[in-house]
């Protein structure tokens, strides 16, 4: 049994940090839960009460499911494609023998420590029309027909996206993989080989229910970070062209700053907090059950 | 022999594939120090066919470089500080004492850490201009320090808890109060979480662009984002320019990397178990 004394000393301790984000986040997010029944211009003081109506306009908006398509798009993909290029590497990696794979390592990591505009604009550069890379190469093997604008249409741009937000985050997923690995003690495989298995029967009953943890951990760390992006699908598109590469994010940034439609951008705002923590709950709860298993 | 000669091949393959994964990176720094005309005539090349350091000196003069890295410095450093303290603070009770209110308190800050922080940008924007601190280095450390709190108290909680309650009880035997506790036995032990929060949350805060963004837009001080994003518009026709540009804006974090590669390796994993 606590005492009262260390109770109150405890929450003494918690005050500096509790308030800061009290200010700054709680009363914030609280507010644009308000809001969002709101009929407010911005400016003034006093805004009035209009039920639901913000989300019956988010609706009827042209661009929203688009926008939404696109982030489900970005973490769908996103994910799949980051965990199955990250664990093929790990496996490729893990390997005795191999003379550099702390090097390779190291490499694959860079990406994640630069900031999100310099990867958005090293990409604009790669997808650059006539003298990007990926034009200049499809130039040289005689395919330049196949060049396009990449990041300018509209079936396109998404795909143009989410490989450069892969490259961008594979190697923490990669290090995770690794390390994971590398705690799989080798004795298993030795005596799983002296019985006869092959090398994809040891993948699937050796090596995928002893990465579970690493698995766990990797999908939700590419799902709630390809959902909370902003910074880099901005500096790489703006959202263009038009809308057909705005997320969710970019959205309730347009919303509030160059359309000025805060009703909408508030109502969305509390439909996607909503959607994240569904989302969360219900991959920890799939996740981890699969994990006990 | 057949066998290592299978191992060689395969490390081949690999090299290979490492190489083409970090062609775009090589691809801006070699174009950093090419002319233009050389550029523009053979944009991607294998070595320097000319090499000229006026692209970097043009960031470093026309794009103000000193005067936005003693803004990002100043805002990583002092949220960073925030961070650490604050959140080490909060975290001791925590994990240490037992009672429903602070058990509550942890599974919402878990909660928080999968938040957005766009979620809070309308209402946020007034509320740092009510408190006079839009357009201000602490205005921005501070939201960072509210929103990145969430995932420190997280790391902080859950390192404090692996150590043995029995060290605590001692200290409290020998007449210890919480807060000298805290200071003299924890802070001690719990540098290595320590280490890891420094490198993730500086990395993060400064890589930053949308707080700086919508909350520091005076001309007069830009975060190196936000300068350098906004320099796009003027040299789109001179991209080596902003090559230049990205290689000085990474360079303190790169510098930091290089020399302390496995920290950062080992900081920002730990910093991927949320959630």
């Amino acid at each position: 049994m606590e005492s009262k004394k260390r109770v109150l000393t405890g929450i003494l301790f918690l005050l500096p940090i509790t308030l800061i984000m009290l200010v700054l986040f709680i009363i914030p997010v609280f507010q644009t839960f308000w809001l969002s029944f709101r009929d407010w211009n911005g400016i003034s003081a006093v805004s009035k009460f209009i039920g639901f109506d913000n989300y019956l306009a988010l609706l009827k908006s042209d661009s929203i499911r688009q926008t939404i398509l696109n982030t489900l798009q970005l973490f769908a993909l996103g994910t799949v494609l980051i965990n199955a290029i990250a664990l093929a590497a790990a496996v490729a990696f893990d390997r005795k023998g191999l003379i550099h794979t702390s090097l390779y390592k190291v490499v694959y990591f860079l990406p994640t420590v630069l900031s999100p505009v310099v990867v958005a604009l090293i990409w604009r550069a790669m997808y650059f029309t006539d003298w990007g890379v990926i034009d200049t190469v499809l130039k040289r093997i005689g395919l330049s027909s196949l060049s396009r604008v990449w990041l300018g249409e509209p079936g396109v741009v998404m795909i143009c996206l989410i490989i450069a937000y892969a490259w961008y985050q594979i190697g923490t997923t990669l290090v995770i993989y690794l390390a994971g690995l590398q705690s799989i003690p080798v004795e298993l495989y030795e005596s799983a080989m002296i019985d006869g298995a092959g090398r994809f029967q040891q993948f699937r009953t050796i090596t995928v229910p002893l990465l579970a943890p690493a698995i766990t951990i990797n999908v939700l760390f590419v799902v709630v970070n390809a959902l909370k992006t902003f910074d880099f699908p901005f500096a790489l598109t703006e959202g263009g062209p038009q809308y057909f590469s705005r997320v969710v994010t970019l959205q309730i940034y347009f919303y509030a700053f160059r359309g000025i439609k805060y009703g909408l951008g508030t109502a969305l705002s509390v439909v996607y907090t909503l959607f994240i923590l569904l989302l969360s709950i219900t991959l920890v709860r799939s996740l981890g059950r699969r994990e006990q298993r | 022999m057949k066998a290592n000669r299978r191992n060689l091949s395969q490390e081949l393959v690999l090299i290979v594939v490492t190489g083409l994964f970090i062609l775009p990176l090589y691809y801006a720094v070699i174009n950093a120090f090419k002319s233009q005309e050389s550029v523009s005539l053979h944009p991607f090349t294998i070595w320097f066919n000319t090499f000229t350091l006026k692209y970097i000196s043009d960031f470093f003069v026309h794009r103000q470089y000193l005067r936005t890295l003693f803004y990002s410095g100043s805002i990583t450093v002092l949220a960073v500080a925030l961070i650490i303290s604050l959140c080490s603070l909060g975290a001791f009770p925590l994990a240490n004492v037992r009672s429903r209110i602070f058990r509550i308190y942890y599974i919402a800050i878990v909660g928080a850490i999968v938040l957005p922080f766009e979620i809070a940008l309308i209402p946020l924007v007034v509320v740092l201009k009510n408190l006079h601190l839009s357009y201000t280095v602490w205005g921005i450390a501070l939201v960072h320090t509210a929103w990145n709190a969430p995932f420190a108290i997280f790391l902080y909680t859950g390192y404090m808890r692996t150590i043995p309650r029995e060290l605590e009880e001692a200290a409290i035997i020998d007449g210890c109060g919480m807060l000298r506790t805290y200071y003299h036995i924890f802070l001690p032990l719990i540098k290595p979480i320590t280490a890891a929060c420094v490198i993730i949350f500086a990395t993060w805060v400064w890589n930053d662009f949308l707080v700086a963004y919508v909350a520091l837009r005076n001309p007069q001080q830009l975060t190196m984002q936000v300068n350098l994003y906004s320099s796009l518009g003027k040299y789109l026709q001179q991209y080596n320019v902003l090559f230049a540009g990205m290689i000085l804006v990474c360079l303190p974090i790169l510098v930091l990397f290089l020399f302390m590669q496995k920290h950062f390796i080992k900081g920002l994993t730990a910093g991927a178990i949320k959630g």
